[in-house]
């Protein structure tokens, strides 16, 4: 007696099997007969599929380079073993003591927050933390700790031989300026409130991220600063534990005439600008195509379906021509 | 006429005869609050050239922080000392609203003044903006015009908590407060009533201010006039500036 090779089971099994590729024969059988619909509706659906297989690649944050000349950058300590400043007769002042002139070595403590801020004459260097040691000075193998608030300030280095000419390391996530806002009415004798980021560029470099382009750096587009603005990462600073999320800034603040010369690097898809005129913070962010169009790995993909397309369209228009010989 | 058609003629008299306007608009059932008008020409201007200078590091004044959007019919003054009118200097943290007014109260010794109207012409910009983006600096003057020296200042009345909301603008400096029990800002040399280290002010634009200090309150029974002294540090060296203010009772506070 013949045995049923595929017994129904209900729903599921070979019977639901059965059912969808008969379906899916019927939605191809759809197609053939009607191309005017279904040739647009498949091609999106493609098109879908790509931009979603791009999509849910591993996305590394962009490599980010960022110049700018400012009169003032604050930064949060992440890596205090680079933090580290030498003074040469620097006046250090702390809250409620008397000023004392220091030469040592000046050590923010991790989670500090330090601000360099500059002027025509002098530089200040100040750390601050919301409550305990915002870091030590290091005098002659004595270290002295800190309170929660100190400032050293020490002239402009006149010679590129002294210890004080090494440039301000930054260790951590920064905001570069300050916005040019609006202005105190001066009193007699009263110097300027420095701060101004004076402008700069950003330049953004990907992350190849596929396998065969090993994490290769590309370009894909930059940006200038407009004067007068303050650059920050996607969070406040100020907010200590929002902070914590925020990517490292690796760099240095040369001292120049007209204010701190930075160079500063950072792995990041999202920069706000705050600048005069508008409300909101201005934010770059890299998105999807700017990968797409920039990515080495990406682009060669994208060309290889782009040019398999048109050929394959190519190919069925002349076809039926070399049959028709 | 019968009973149901003179009921009907007096509701439709009574709606002809109505002040027209939103009610809050009108006068406050409150006993303790008053509407106070603007006088004069209304000052005011957004994203464009400024119409009031800046110029000054206390930009806002107020107890209690705001939460929520701006509520521009809702703007209340704590008045506690006699005074014909008040002036009142408002902006936006972003510096594209600025706007200063004299203000009279309709009814006189009240210890609440409702600003009315607090906006003429950017009543849909301001609705967009949250209240701590947005300052008052209210105050007596001295004079006759708006000028603020001399000025004692008077809080708005912003929200919860027991705490005087300072908004300053320091340009970027390290800023502290203090409170001082004397009207007399030159007399202000004791121990500080009350003193705090300012925070950055919000993620707006740090344009009209850019620091916000929130000073605890002594809790006396009687309003009390103080003075505030605002001091920033840059490295380089100190700026104090001193201001006058009166402050409503515990009772009258929100």
């Amino acid at each position: 007696m013949p045995t049923d090779p595929e017994p129904s089971t209900g729903p599921t099994g070979g019977g639901l099997r059965r059912r969808l590729s008969a379906r899916a024969a019927r939605a191809a059988r759809w197609a053939v007969t009607h191309p005017g619909p279904s040739v647009p509706l498949l091609a999106l659906v493609l098109t879908a599929g790509f931009l979603l297989v791009v999509t849910l690649l591993p996305r590394k944050p962009a490599f980010v380079f960022v110049e700018a000349q400012t009169e003032t950058l604050l930064y949060r300590v992440a890596r205090p073993e680079v933090a580290g400043l030498p003074l040469v007769d620097a006046t250090v002042r702390t809250d409620g003591e008397t000023a004392t002139v220091a030469t040592g070595l000046l050590q923010p403590a991790e989670g500090a927050l330090v601000r360099y801020r500059w002027s025509p004459a002098a530089i200040a260097v100040e750390l601050s933390v919301r409550q305990g040691s915002a870091g030590t000075l290091v005098v002659d193998e004595e270290e002295r700790p800190l309170p929660a608030w100190a400032v050293a300030v020490f002239p402009h280095p006149t010679s590129a031989d002294s210890p004080a000419a090494r440039p301000l390391p930054i260790a951590g996530p920064a905001e570069i300026g300050a916005e040019f806002g609006a202005p105190l009415a001066p009193r007699p004798g009263q110097r300027r409130v420095t701060g101004l980021m004076r402008g700069g560029e950003v330049q953004v470099f990907g992350r190849a991220v596929l396998w065969f382009n090993d994490d290769a750096l590309y370009p894909v587009t930059d940006f200038p600063l407009p004067a007068g603005g303050r650059l920050t990462g996607d969070r406040p600073l100020a907010d200590e534990a929002g902070s914590e999320r925020l990517a490292n800034w690796y760099g240095l603040a040369r001292i120049g005439d007209e204010g701190f010369q930075v160079n500063a690097t950072t792995e990041t898809d999202s920069l706000r600008l705050h600048r005069p005129g508008v409300r909101e913070a201005e934010t770059f962010g890299i998105g999807l195509l700017t990968r797409l169009f920039n990515d080495p790995g990406l682009a060669a993909i994208t060309i290889f379906v782009v040019v398999f397309t048109v050929a394959m369209q190519m190919l069925a228009d002349w076809l039926p021509l070399w049959r028709g010989k | 006429m019968d009973a149901s058609a003179a009921l009907r003629l007096a509701v439709i008299g009574a709606m002809l005869t109505a002040p027209s306007g939103p009610p809050a608009l009108a006068q406050s059932p409150d006993p303790a609050v008053t509407v106070a008008h603007s006088v004069g020409d209304f000052r005011e201007s957004y994203d464009t050239a400024a119409k009031v200078a800046a110029g000054s590091p206390l930009v806002g004044l107020q107890l209690g922080t705001g939460t929520g959007r701006l509520g521009v019919d809702e703007l209340q003054i704590a008045v506690p000392l006699a005074a014909p009118s008040i002036c009142v200097s408002s902006a936006t943290q972003d510096g594209r609203y600025a706007a200063i007014n004299r203000y009279e109260a309709e009814a006189a010794g009240r210890p609440v003044w409702r600003l009315e109207p607090v906006t003429r012409a950017y009543q849909r910009e301001l609705s967009g903006y949250g209240m701590e983006t947005f300052a008052v600096r209210a105050y007596v003057p001295a004079g006759d015009g708006c000028a603020a020296r001399g000025a004692v200042h008077v809080p708005l009345l912003a929200g919860e908590g027991d705490h005087l909301l300072v908004l300053a603008n320091s340009r970027s400096r390290r800023g502290t407060a203090a409170l001082f029990a004397t009207l007399s800002p030159a007399a202000a040399t004791g121990e500080a009533v009350a003193s705090v280290r300012c925070e950055p002010a919000g993620e707006s634009a740090r344009i009209a201010f850019d620091l916000r200090c929130e000073l605890p309150l002594p809790e006396p029974a009687q309003s009390q006039e103080l003075s505030l002294r605002l001091t920033f540090d840059d490295g380089f060296g100190l700026d104090s500036y001193d201001y006058r203010l009166a402050l409503p009772a515990r009772a009258d506070r929100p």
